[in-house]
């Protein structure tokens, strides 16, 4: 495994482990519970292309040898997966039905959402979470959120998606408590979308 | 002493100031970070399915197991330097069980504490929900001993699994309703079950039921953990809980025949008092900081108001007090 990753050029994660891990899972936190609210990870390292700082941080405050991680590059051997198995040990895995964490840097051409692990109806905490690397992320204009952790509604945009993306999230509505949780990042910005959420227009 | 004395005017509290030496040589807030990734993953995957119990890998914690472990490892894989953390046991902040939780991540984490709960950012509690209502991006996190609501109907483990899994609930209306048919009310006063976001019935830990409409839409997010029993689950901000009831039977909260001897307080949850082996009695407010708050503002309660005065209260549902 570690034959593919060249030692030399591997660049280091969070400088403070256990701070940075911890202020990384409370910026998480906070976007889940509050879907659709942009957080920023407030923390700084270079991580290898094609991860931005947000994933990039998300993976090591989460992933670890008990996780299973999925990502689109994985072929192609992107510096970012080797990168990502050598500083979090997590199993780089080929089929998205079997991830924990699952990381889309593509999102245009990215697995439709039923081809992820979407639970079962005793554990449906079993799903998959995404993370997934998106445009400019917006809470000015765009869709209509609503849901648990929404007082009333929010308003959320995410450039770089597909229709098909916003069609496949809306069918998982329908398979609550199933389905997949969403992270989306942008820099050093992050926003979720738990599959509780309602997204309209 | 800068940090000391800013402890102190921030948390004005006595125990602070002495706990605020973090201690060396232990893991930051006592958990390995291997553990902590594993409850957080725990943790987030409760909150995007409110009321469902989700399994972790429980570790021990220096305290025996009913003294909140699982609230504890909730605690420590969330706090940090910039928390400022309260802990309450049945209400009170200077229980020992409370004082404890507080200096061990007062030593562990070196973050403040407070009795304040509008100060606080985290709260662990056990057996309560303070009286000020808690706000956006406070969290709360409960001790919970028993998680599942059924299991006193169906001891089974797997057909309780199932039973959530289908949201197969009639039993549990059942149950309830024939306590209606025994006692003519529900007898249920504590760990009154809730349905979550229309979906799962979850245990709120055992609080009086008074505390159950508190949960309902509440701005802060609600944390369970239970430690014995491997289980964490959660509600997030602004989400729908409801206590189940009847259309003929509907939720009622508890009444007192009296207000807070201390303060006056009518609204709040009263703890009862013996005073004397004659069977006298008060009744106080079991959130401290509550009761303190009202007493510094210059409320009064009537201590001598002796209980039968009252009781024609009871009737009426009505507290008249000073
Ligand atoms: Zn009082």
């Amino acid at each position: 495994m570690l034959s593919s990753i060249d030692l030399n050029k591997l660049t280091p994660g969070f400088s403070d482990p256990v701070q940075d891990s911890r202020q990384t899972f409370r910026a998480v936190l906070d976007a889940m519970a509050h879907p659709g609210r942009i957080v920023i990870i407030d923390n700084f390292f270079s991580p290898p292309p094609p991860l931005n700082l947000a994933s990039a941080a998300i993976c090591l405050a989460l992933l670890d040898f008990e996780t299973t991680f999925w990502t689109e590059d994985l072929k192609a051997k992107a510096p970012g997966t080797g990168w990502l198995r050598f500083h979090c040990g997590c199993s780089v895995i080929q089929n998205p039905l079997e991830a924990d964490f699952a990381l889309i840097t593509s999102p245009d051409i990215m697995p439709a959402l039923n081809e992820f692990n979407i639970g079962n109806d005793e554990n449906p905490e079993f799903s998959t979470t995404l993370i997934i690397q998106a445009g400019r992320l917006s809470a000015t204009k765009g869709k209509r959120l609503t849901g648990p952790g929404i007082e009333t509604f929010s308003t959320f945009n995410v450039e770089g998606l597909t229709n098909r993306f916003w069609q496949d999230r809306q069918s998982q509505s329908a398979i609550f408590p199933l389905g997949v949780d969403i992270i989306f990042t942008c820099e050093n910005r992050l926003a979720a979308l738990p599959r509780t959420t309602k997204v309209e227009g | 002493m800068n940090r000391q004395s800013n402890i102190q005017s921030k948390a004005g509290t006595k125990n602070s100031c002495i706990d605020s030496c973090i201690m060396e040589g232990y893991n930051y807030a006592y958990l390995d970070e291997q553990t902590k990734r594993m409850i957080r993953r725990t943790i987030l995957k409760a909150v995007a399915i409110p009321g469902h119990q989700v399994p972790f890998g429980s570790r021990e914690m220096p305290l025996p197991y009913g003294w909140g472990t699982g609230g504890m490892q909730i605690t420590a894989s969330l706090i940090g330097s910039k928390d400022i953390l309260k802990v309450i046991d049945q209400g009170a902040d200077d229980t020992t069980n409370a004082v404890s939780i507080r200096r061990f991540f007062s030593r562990t984490a070196g973050v403040l504490t407070t009795t304040r709960t509008q100060e606080a950012t985290l709260i662990q509690t056990r057996h309560r929900i303070p009286e000020t209502h808690l706000i956006k991006d406070q969290i709360i996190i409960y001790q919970v001993p028993i998680p599942e609501p059924l299991r006193f109907i169906e001891p089974r483990d797997k057909e309780v699994r199932r039973m959530h899994a289908l949201k197969e609930y009639g039993i549990m209306y059942v149950k309830l309703y024939e306590d209606i048919a025994r006692h003519g009310r529900i007898a249920k006063a504590f760990d009154y079950p809730v349905l979550v976001n229309g979906r799962y019935i979850m245990s709120p830990s055992p609080i009086p039921k008074f505390d159950n409409p508190k949960m309902n839409r509440m701005p802060a997010l609600q944390l369970f953990g239970a430690g014995r029993e491997k289980r964490i689950y959660a509600v997030p901000p602004y989400t729908e809980v409801k206590s189940l009831d009847f259309d003929d039977y509907p939720f009622e909260v508890e009444r007192w025949p009296l207000c807070c001897a201390l303060c006056g307080s009518d609204s709040s949850y009263l703890d009862e008092i013996i005073l004397d082996d004659k069977g006298s009695k008060l009744f106080v407010c079991s959130d401290t900081d509550h009761c303190n708050k009202r007493v510094d503002k210059g409320y009064r309660g009537n201590q001598e108001k002796p209980v039968q005065e009252a009781k024609t209260c009871i009737r009426t549902g009505e507290r008249k007090c000073a």
